[in-house]
């Protein structure tokens, strides 16, 4: 009950917000091309993989970049706020040895740093690809609204992530190679259609194609997800909740003698 | 109105050797032994018991890792106890350590809000506050620079003004009582004793006993993760020197 409250305390929220600030203020503050960075990587990868793919996997590449910018901008931000949780409990060992406040703030904060990226980014992306491609729809101003829920999946993974990193240091390592392989396992640079239609159901059960699907949906082609799409979210918000809770009640008691 | 109290009743706390529980899952990964969780444990505090309310101003002796600080942080609630029951009625601000999440590459004044922020004050948090915070800690316009461009007396004085600008029911002082140059030290320790004597409730743990013996009226003598003793300031020091120093 003393951890639920925290949830409705406006300074929990304020003190994420200053971390993530710090976090983003910190990252590219002595770089010479700052937060360009955060446009640079991936519209390199983008660019590589329009250039790549299209011959490798020989399917259509009209809309490709436009179909890349919707998915790999996404996928980057899953990984990098993913892997960044891992590790924000750690890398922060000395001041939660001190620090009053819920350790939740950590992963959240790196989750609010990774947000502001994804945001910025996607923006730059979705500008480009309205004039080059011209796919602006007027529903992209729905987008936060479609990231809520997203949020709400996401959220209590990266803190259950984050506590198990500490007992388990190797998580972190298995983590990544995970990732590597669910980005080979979800359409992010191939389009679904390259299957059989009788064997896309199998996407619905990789959660990270659940929570691309509205986005890409709806930078693409401006659609909003279905009563379908969010009824999966739905179920992976409480599959993700349930599990992750579980975790924390578990590792959060003792975790500060592990760090 | 809170009536500040802390009750500790046969508090156990155990650390965790991660080395040797790492050491241990790998052997047992490999099938060349078996692993005992328990056998990494490490004893911090073994059956603490402690009490203290409303005017109580506790000094708290003993020799290097016999648990004072961990007391510390069992009160202020950063170390969970393994048994035992905890009852802390009030706000805690434990100045255990200076510096809190201070972060080299922003400027000072970032800096004090961040370390507000972890301390979970935001609540207390005001411009005025904060101008107060600067004056005090002399550095005028460079508060401005971040904090990696301060000298180490500079970074000491804004680490002491942050922290002990706040006015809690339940006051835990680590030998934090002044820093910086000679008249700096002069300023910081009559803040310092201000803030203990004014605190509904003070516990400072301190080697020398001497320092502090004017601002206390209970004395505990701790060793081995326990309380010993507790009794006038001159008993316990003779209990001190003769039972765990042996001198």
């Amino acid at each position: 009950m003393v951890e639920a409250k925290i949830f409705f305390n406006k300074y929990y929220y304020l003190t994420i917000f200053i971390i993530a600030k710090n976090y983003i203020t910190r990252k590219y503050q002595d770089s010479y091309l700052g937060a360009l960075w955060t446009l640079i990587v991936p519209a390199t990868q983008i660019a590589i993989y329009a250039f790549v793919m299209p011959k490798i996997m020989k399917f259509p590449s009209e809309d490709y970049v436009p179909f890349l910018i919707s998915s790999v901008l996404f996928w980057t931000f899953l990984n990098n706020v993913i892997l960044g949780s891992a590790s924000s409990l750690i890398a922060n060992a000395t001041t939660i040895g001190r620090c009053l406040v819920s350790k939740t703030i950590f992963p959240l904060a790196e989750l609010g740093q990774h947000l502001y990226h994804f945001a910025l980014s996607l923006l730059i992306g979705y500008i480009f690809s309205c004039f080059a491609y011209g796919v602006f729809s007027i529903k992209i101003l729905l987008l936060p609204l479609v990231m809520i829920p997203i949020l709400m999946a996401l959220t209590p993974v990266l803190i259950a992530i984050a506590f198990i990193t500490v007992y388990i240091r190797d998580f972190k390592e298995f983590i990544a190679i995970i990732m590597n392989l669910a980005f080979w396992a979800t359409p992010i640079v191939y389009p679904i259609t390259i299957f059989p239609p009788e064997k896309q159901w199998i996407f619905n059960f990789n959660p990270f194609y659940v929570m691309m699907k509205p986005i890409s949906g709806l930078v693409l082609n401006g659609s909003l997800p279905s009563l379908y799409d969010i009824l999966r979210l739905c179920a992976l918000i409480v599959i993700s909740s349930t599990i992750s809770y579980m975790i924390y009640k578990k590792l959060r008691r003792n975790f500060i003698f592990y760090l | 109105m809170t009536v500040a109290s802390i009750i500790l009743k046969n508090v156990y706390v155990n650390g965790v050797d991660t080395k040797a529980r790492a050491n241990g899952v790998k052997k047992l990964l490999c099938g060349a032994g078996k692993f005992d969780p328990t056998s990494a444990e490490i004893p911090i505090l073994c059956g603490v018991d402690f009490e203290a309310k409303h005017g109580d101003k506790v000094a708290i002796i003993g020799r290097n890792g016999c648990g004072k600080s961990s007391l510390l942080k069992v009160i202020s609630g950063i170390y969970p106890i393994a048994s035992g029951h905890r009852h802390v009625v009030g706000n805690v601000a434990p100045l255990i350590e200076m510096g809190l999440g201070f972060d080299p590459d922003l400027s000072g004044l970032k800096n004090i809000k961040l370390s507000f922020a972890y301390r979970g004050k935001l609540g207390l948090y005001s411009e005025d506050l904060e101008r107060q915070i600067i004056e005090f800690a002399e550095l005028g316009e460079k508060i401005n620079l971040p904090l990696k461009s301060y000298s180490s007396g500079m970074q000491a004085r804004l680490a002491f003004s942050c922290t002990v600008f706040q006015n809690p029911d339940i006051l835990l002082l680590d030998e934090v009582l002044a820093v910086g140059d000679q008249g700096f030290v002069e300023k910081s320790r009559k803040l310092i004793e201000q803030r203990f004597r004014d605190a509904p409730i003070s516990i400072i743990v301190h080697h020398a006993i001497d320092q502090v013996k004017s601002l206390c009226n209970r004395f505990i003598l701790m060793d081995g993760g326990r309380v010993i003793s507790e009794g006038s300031c001159k008993d316990i020091l003779q209990e001190y020197r003769t039972k765990i120093l042996k001198i």
